[in-house]
């Protein structure tokens, strides 16, 4: 690559204005992806309803990229130009930092002469004694003082310079970060019933969402739902809302024991668990018209209906026959009063059941209550009953390894943006001049702050007060 | 306990409306007189809305995060005494409370269209972070609108000056210089408040729903916040704009920044529709 061309691409990458345009089409996209629903963000079921409602729209926004707008290759293309132009601006803004906490600048006094703080003072002192003078009151002020022969720059706050360069170094760590997490990232929901364990295996969940990099890494170590709670209050008393008590086992062997609720989630080898949805599970049981049993087996809900309530469907042994059911638990009007003073609620399901799409079942069910239905293959009655109830709880399982990366990120970030706000590099440079034909000293004095440059007007003031002060009133 | 509470938000709602009133009345007439009048009302206000939040914030046992009414009282409250602090520190900026006080005065007015029940505090709210993220969000709304208040300023003395027929009373506002750091001084202090807010936010979202961003449209429009008030400081910095074309940029970046806290929930399906519409 010629010079010319290298130059020509580091000038392009590094321009303040490619920033601004990249920011302005991420903040379009943005919008844009607002607008239409993201299958990143919304859940298979959910996102499905929407195609379902909205056929036209999806099909167009699919065939456009869309409906998954922020993981869009030309979105993902212009976070990468943003990155590689932070990079480029912050690689020079560092190098810049740096040089100017290396070398401080000398100014004479063409210069001085022109800042917005600027003044010039006569003395009769001695050359030498007014630059001992002016650097010992610099340096009573906070000042780091510099002198060539009879130049002074003194400085304050230095390592303020970094303060912008850093804010540009955090937003580059959490774009690595959000990268890398993402790529190695294993997202997905575990459905568990009340007692139950599964294996942290990828056929175990329901929903699982895999990056590039998870390679299907999966730990297979068990995961038990000891106890729902409905309810749950922590050990001060204070509701906490559903939890589940899970137990983490390996081998056999119990390695982790949390209750998970709401802002109370459990980690293990990088995981993260949390419950979000909850329904009941029923125990249905067929059985042969000699009572021994069939098939049975706890349902939870595979599916939501057009209202949002949860639906079980399920086949119903080989029969051939599907069944649809809801299940509540409900107050009968001869409830018993627990000893707790809660009313005690009862199970109801809600049945319906099809032969090849044909509704041949349709009614409810309590607890121990048994449905005949005929098995027209076998030309006899079998018995559906339903004996049992448990609670399931959908677990959320994550494993990202970028999110304490991107914590410190904006952590830091918070930190830099203190620096570059309440760090303000100041700098006050003085020239002293012997005036040959007066036997005079001059003194050129001028001092500038990066930022709130006017704040620092009475700063300057004082400085210059006191510079007054020792060296055209006071004695040797 | 509830119906004084009420009366003190009544009679906070009352004064700022009526310093609101005396700003514009100072700004129109052009007469310095009477603003520290508006500003005493204004002060008077935020006493009895600040007792209001107290009685409430005791009798709720909670801070006031949960419900809307809350959630816009606060932020009525915060900005209200961003400014006055504000005018404290910089005394000749008093008048930009004729933007402040009528959007704190607005703040309220919306706030009061919503439920007064006391919310109980859901589990999904249990939570420090979250009062870290609600309380930065009304810093940095309180922040950049005195910041819009300054803008404000700075375009009427610049027409002014332009017109050549520069009268005492805004000769008497801080130079334009200075008005213009000014108002880098509390964009920049937003965007760092929008920084912890974003940041406290995420691992609240994390803690609540196992992810720290999830593109929900809240999330997304208080990035694109983020951005803008990113570059406006950008622009400001290494294009060279300053001045007036910032001070525009300022008062149009406000509608996002309110879009952002107050609008998404009603426009877009999100995570925190719940949160910031009830």
């Amino acid at each position: 690559m010629s010079f010319l061309t290298e130059k020509k691409i580091t000038a392009f990458f590094k321009s303040r204005k490619l920033a601004i345009i990249l920011i302005l089409l991420i903040i379009i996209f943005s919008i844009i992806g607002t607008h239409i629903p993201q299958k990143s963000q919304l859940k298979p079921d959910v996102y499905n309803v929407w195609k379902t409602n909205h056929p036209t729209e999806a099909y167009y926004f699919e065939i456009l990229g869309l409906t998954g707008l922020f993981s869009s290759p030309i979105f993902m293309g212009l976070v990468g130009l943003l990155f590689i132009n932070t990079l480029f601006c912050t690689r020079i803004m560092i190098g810049n930092a740096f040089r100017r906490l290396n070398n401080p600048q000398f100014q004479k006094k063409g210069y001085i002469s022109g800042l917005e703080n600027n003044m010039e003072l006569r003395t009769e002192k001695e050359q030498k004694h007014v630059t001992s003078a002016i650097n010992s009151i610099l340096k009573s002020a906070g000042y780091k003082v510099f002198q060539e022969e009879n130049c002074i720059v003194a400085e304050k706050n230095r390592f303020g310079v970094f303060g912008t360069s850093l804010i540009h170094v955090c937003i580059l760590i959490i774009i690595l970060a959000a990268v890398y997490g993402s790529l190695g990232r294993m997202e997905g929901d575990m459905r568990l019933i009340e007692g139950q364990t599964l294996s942290e295996d990828h056929g175990n969940y329901i929903f699982v969402n895999e990056g590039l990099f998870f390679y299907g890494n999966h730990q297979k170590f068990d995961i038990n739902l000891e106890k729902f709670y409905t309810d749950y209050k922590d050990e001060t008393g204070t509701p906490r809302g559903t939890a589940g008590k899970l137990v983490i086992k390996e081998n056999g062997e119990e390695m982790k024991t949390d209750i998970v609720y709401s802002n109370n989630l459990m980690s293990y080898k990088g995981y993260t668990f949390l419950g979000n949805v909850y329904g009941l599970a029923p125990l249905l049981i067929l059985k042969n018209p000699d009572g021994t049993i069939y098939s049975g087996s706890y349902l939870t809900a595979s599916d939501t209906d057009n209202s949002g309530r949860y639906v079980a469907s399920f086949e119903i042994g080989n029969t051939g026959l599907e069944g649809v059911l809801m299940a509540y638990m409900t107050v009968p009007l001869t409830s018993e009063i627990t000893e707790s003073g809660e009313i005690k609620q009862t199970p109801i399901l809600f049945l319906k059941i099809f032969d090849r799409g044909n509704q041949i079942y349709d009614g409810t069910l309590r607890l121990n209550d048994t449905v005949k239905i005929y098995d027209k293959y076998l030309g006899y009655d079998r018995t559906l009953g339903f004996y049992d109830i448990k609670y399931w709880s959908n677990f959320y399982i994550v494993k990202d390894a970028g999110t304490l990366l991107v914590y410190a990120g904006i952590g830091l970030i918070t930190l830099s943006l203190m620096i570059s706000y309440f760090i303000i590099p100041k700098r006050v440079w003085v020239e002293v001049i012997k005036d040959e034909k007066s036997d005079a000293t001059e003194i050129h004095i001028g001092g500038k702050a990066d930022k709130f440059k006017f704040l620092y007007e009475d700063e300057y003031s004082n400085l210059v007060n006191k510079i007054e002060e020792r060296l055209c009133y006071g004695t040797n | 306990m509830g119906q004084i509470d009420w009366i003190m938000y009544l009679t906070a709602a009352t004064l700022y409306a009526l310093s609101s009133v005396v700003y514009i009345y100072c700004l129109v007439f052009k007469n310095e007189g009477r603003i520290k009048f508006a500003a005493n009302i204004a002060l008077a206000g935020l006493l009895f809305h600040g007792v209001s939040i107290a009685l409430r914030w005791a009798e709720a046992e909670h801070g006031p995060y949960v419900s809307m009414f809350e959630i816009l009282s606060g932020y009525a409250w915060v900005s209200t005494a961003i400014f006055l602090i504000a005018q404290q520190k910089y005394g000749k900026i008093k008048i930009a409370g004729f933007i402040v006080m009528p959007v704190s005065f607005l703040i309220m007015g919306a706030s009061s269209t919503y439920s007064r029940d006391i919310q109980l505090i859901p589990a999904s709210l249990r939570s420090y972070w979250l009062i870290a993220h609600v309380a930065f969000a009304k810093l940095a709304f309180g922040s950049i609108l005195v910041a819009v208040g300054i803008a404000a300023l700075y375009i009427l003395k610049e027409r002014s000056s332009k017109k050549n027929n520069m009268d005492s009373f805004y000769d008497r506002l801080p130079r334009l210089q200075v008005m213009d750091e000014l108002m880098y001084h509390f964009v920049a202090s937003g965007l760092l408040f929008l920084t912890i807010m974003i940041g406290a936010g995420a691992i609240w979202a994390n803690q609540t729903w196992g992810r720290y961003w999830g593109w929900d449209p809240t999330e997304t429009w208080s990035l694109i916040t983020w951005f803008t008030y990113g570059i406006c400081l950008h622009l400001r910095m290494n294009v060279g704009w300053a001045g007036k074309r910032v001070a525009w940029l300022i008062i149009f970046s406000i509608f996002i920044l309110a879009f952002s806290a107050f609008g998404v929930g009603y426009v877009y399906n999100s995570l925190h529709t719940g949160y910031l519409t009830s």
